[in-house]
């Protein structure tokens, strides 16, 4: 019997990350020469007594507290404390922010599986132009907030999590007969330090149809003044390792006692392509009325690659915003007045009118999260 | 009740270390109420050690050989466990049940090297979940392949891991399930053993009558469509790839239990991939 499987190598074609969940606090972090250097606190502590007085003292809640500084008024040399070193070039650093953590496994960065197939999932899903059938689970879950609601007087129901229940249950069925549990992709290896960059993220803001940067108090017209993320990101041209695999697919596909619907996980790629290449399209026509040159260029690029059958390009991981994730694809405003319904918040007129971009020397230069997937079957 | 003579003829012993190329979740019931407990935990010894048991091991392999040997088709499947009489009219609900293949074929490579279960069974006869009545005394055989708990290999959780991890032998990674249409988290944590640590696993492989080495080839065979599927739990998103590597294969016959000699190293691999029969 046949088993499907694929080496899969990862491209990475923009800062890309799956954040870990956690943030490296700002007295961890040391910014010099384009690095970022993470301190050891705990190494710190217990070979240096010094620093067991200033982390007793020092003001950890105050933005402003220097902890760079306090250490070198304390005498106490960092660099026989740092943990790791990351590329920083061409961003702005703070001594202020917070640095988020990508996902790591013993200590070594990867890119989790999860991450991989959540993408491919969404994508696929997209796929099955099955739009209605979300739509009414939609009105299905606000129905039913809104019966509750009305009966208990004062409580809210939260379905924000839960819409799409009904209409995964129809398309998929149970998870133990969904197709996708056919699609099995393996974690990816880990990586060095050096395969690593700290991105500065700005959150573009299109408000009154006018491109501005998100700050907490007041949206700006100065990239400069916008709020900035600082996160750890693969480099743009590091290349993973990944493990594709349909396993018995051709068991399941010809053999009616386990009735799993295949179709939608067959010619993955072929279909993330299609699909992608529509997204592509419509994130060109959005940044080509904003003007935003640099990112035109990049999505011009991706549009223009010549993608073999066993490749396809896809975009994950933090900050990647909504459209990647939604199986919607018609954003209309019948759609957003459902979405506040629901429960969502903050939606207003346009939706999606944020973006997260990296940026270097104050200019927008990616997306985040595009990766390249050439597949590799083992015979 | 027809009977067989069967005639031990020795035992082939198998170690080999199980590394993990992933991280795996081998999953136990809950200890998200103790402090510091996790919602998904990995199953542990006494020791508070995670290991890998033989049950989990085994029942994998199997499953792997089922469909490998083409074996999941009408009259071949049974039921370990009936769905409820309530679910039967109902094709959707009557999936409920647990379903494995168990044979009366005496020459099934699958039965013959994972066991069959004794008493009656009902199997099942067309894609419509029809059932018929199946009794396996006649071709009851003891099972040849027993399958130990893999126990970790602590050198294996070197000092850099362990600087980075959120327990003594396991991490935590926090994943968010995404609903489809808003785009909303609902977060989630497992915990798992993470890549790079090493379990000690062995097998031991019952020798019968006239079967040589059958049974041993199909075990590698087994155990090399594992490394190529997943062990544990999550396998479909990123958990449980496996590698197993330095394989030695002994074999223990009358004149090691009976006369103390050593038993004979039959094989030796880095990898699997160096097996060629």
């Amino acid at each position: 019997m046949n088993f499907k499987i694929y080496d899969a190598e990862i491209k990475i074609l923009s800062p890309t990350t799956v954040t870990s969940g956690f943030d490296i606090g700002n007295f961890e972090v040391v910014f010099e020469n384009n690095k970022i250097h993470v301190i050891d606190i705990m190494k710190m502590i217990k070979e240096n007594k010094k620093a067991v007085g200033l982390i007793e003292t020092f003001d950890f809640y105050n933005n402003k507290a220097d902890f760079t500084r306090s250490l070198k008024e304390c005498g106490i040399d960092y660099r026989k404390y740092i943990k790791y070193s990351i590329d920083a070039q061409n961003i702005s650093y703070n001594r202020s922010s917070k640095v988020k953590e990508i996902i790591k496994t013993a200590g070594r960065p990867y890119i989790p599986g999860s991450s991989i197939k959540g993408a491919l999932r969404s994508s696929l899903s997209r796929a099955l132009n099955e739009e209605s059938r979300y739509i009414e689970s939609l009105n299905k879950k606000i129905n039913e907030k809104k019966d509750y609601e009305a009966k208990h007087y004062g409580k809210k129901m939260d379905i924000l999590k839960i819409c799409d229940d009904i209409a995964e249950k129809e398309l998929f069925k149970d998870s133990y007969y969904s197709p996708f549990r056919l699609l099995k992709i393996a974690d990816t290896d880990t990586k060095e330090y050096e395969d690593l960059s700290i991105s500065e993220i700005k959150i573009l803001n299109i408000c009154n149809d006018k491109v501005k940067w998100f700050k907490w108090g007041g949206n700006q017209d100065n990239i400069n003044m916008g709020v900035s993320i600082h996160t750890e990101t693969f480099k743009i041209g590091t290349k993973l390792n990944s493990r594709f695999s349909m396993g018995f697919i051709d068991y399941y596909k010809n053999n009616d006692i386990e009735q799993i619907e295949t179709d939608c996980v067959l010619d993955f790629a072929e279909k993330i392509r299609k699909d992608m290449n529509d997204y592509i399209k419509c994130e060109l026509d959005f940044y080509k009325k904003y003007g935003l040159e640099e990112i035109i260029k990049f999505y011009n690029n991706l549009l223009g690659m010549k993608l073999k059958e066993n490749e396809f390009i896809i975009q994950l991981g933090f900050s990647t915003g909504y459209k990647p994730k939604s199986v919607i694809k018609n954003l209309d405003d019948d759609f957003i007045g459902k979405l506040i319904n629901a429960g969502a918040k903050n939606i207003k007129g346009m939706f999606p009118k944020t973006r997260r971009l990296a940026v270097y020397n104050n200019k927008p230069t990616y997306p985040i999260g595009w990766i390249k997937v050439t597949l590799k079957e083992r015979v | 009740m027809k009977f067989k003579e069967i005639s031990l003829k020795g035992k082939y012993i198998i170690d080999a270390k199980i590394e993990l190329l992933t991280g795996l979740h081998v999953g136990t019931a809950g200890n998200s109420l103790d402090i510091g407990g996790v919602d998904n935990p990995v199953i542990k010894d006494a020791m508070g050690k995670p290991y890998i048991p033989g049950s989990s091991l085994k029942g994998k392999l199997r499953s792997l050989m089922e469909f490998y040997n083409n074996k999941l088709v009408p009259n071949q499947v049974v039921y370990t466990v009936e769905p409820k009489n309530d679910d039967k009219e109902n094709k959707e609900r009557a999936k409920s049940g647990i379903r494995m293949h168990l044979c009366n074929d005496e020459n099934c490579e699958v039965c013959n090297l994972f066991g069959r279960n004794h008493g009656n069974h009902k199997v099942i006869i067309n894609n419509n979940g029809d059932t018929d009545d199946l009794n396996l005394e006649d071709v009851i055989q003891p099972t040849r392949l027993i399958v130990r708990d893999a126990s970790l290999d602590e050198s294996s959780i070197t000092k850099e891991m362990q600087d980075n991890m959120d327990f003594d032998y396991t991490e935590v990674k926090f994943e968010n399930n995404l609903d489809r249409i808003t785009s909303a988290a609902n977060p989630r944590q497992t915990e798992r053993v993470p890549a790079g640590a090493k379990f000690n696993c062995s097998f031991v492989i019952n020798v019968y009558n006239d079967d040589n080495d059958t049974y041993l080839k199909e075990f590698l065979t087994a155990l090399k469509l594992l490394e190529d599927d997943y062990l544990g739990g999550q396998g479909s998103r990123g958990y449980g790839q496996v590698k197993f590597k330095d394989i030695v294969i002994r074999f223990r016959d009358d004149n090691y239990y009976k006369q103390g000699q050593e038993d004979k190293k039959m094989y030796e691999y880095k990898e699997l991939s160096e097996v060629k029969f």
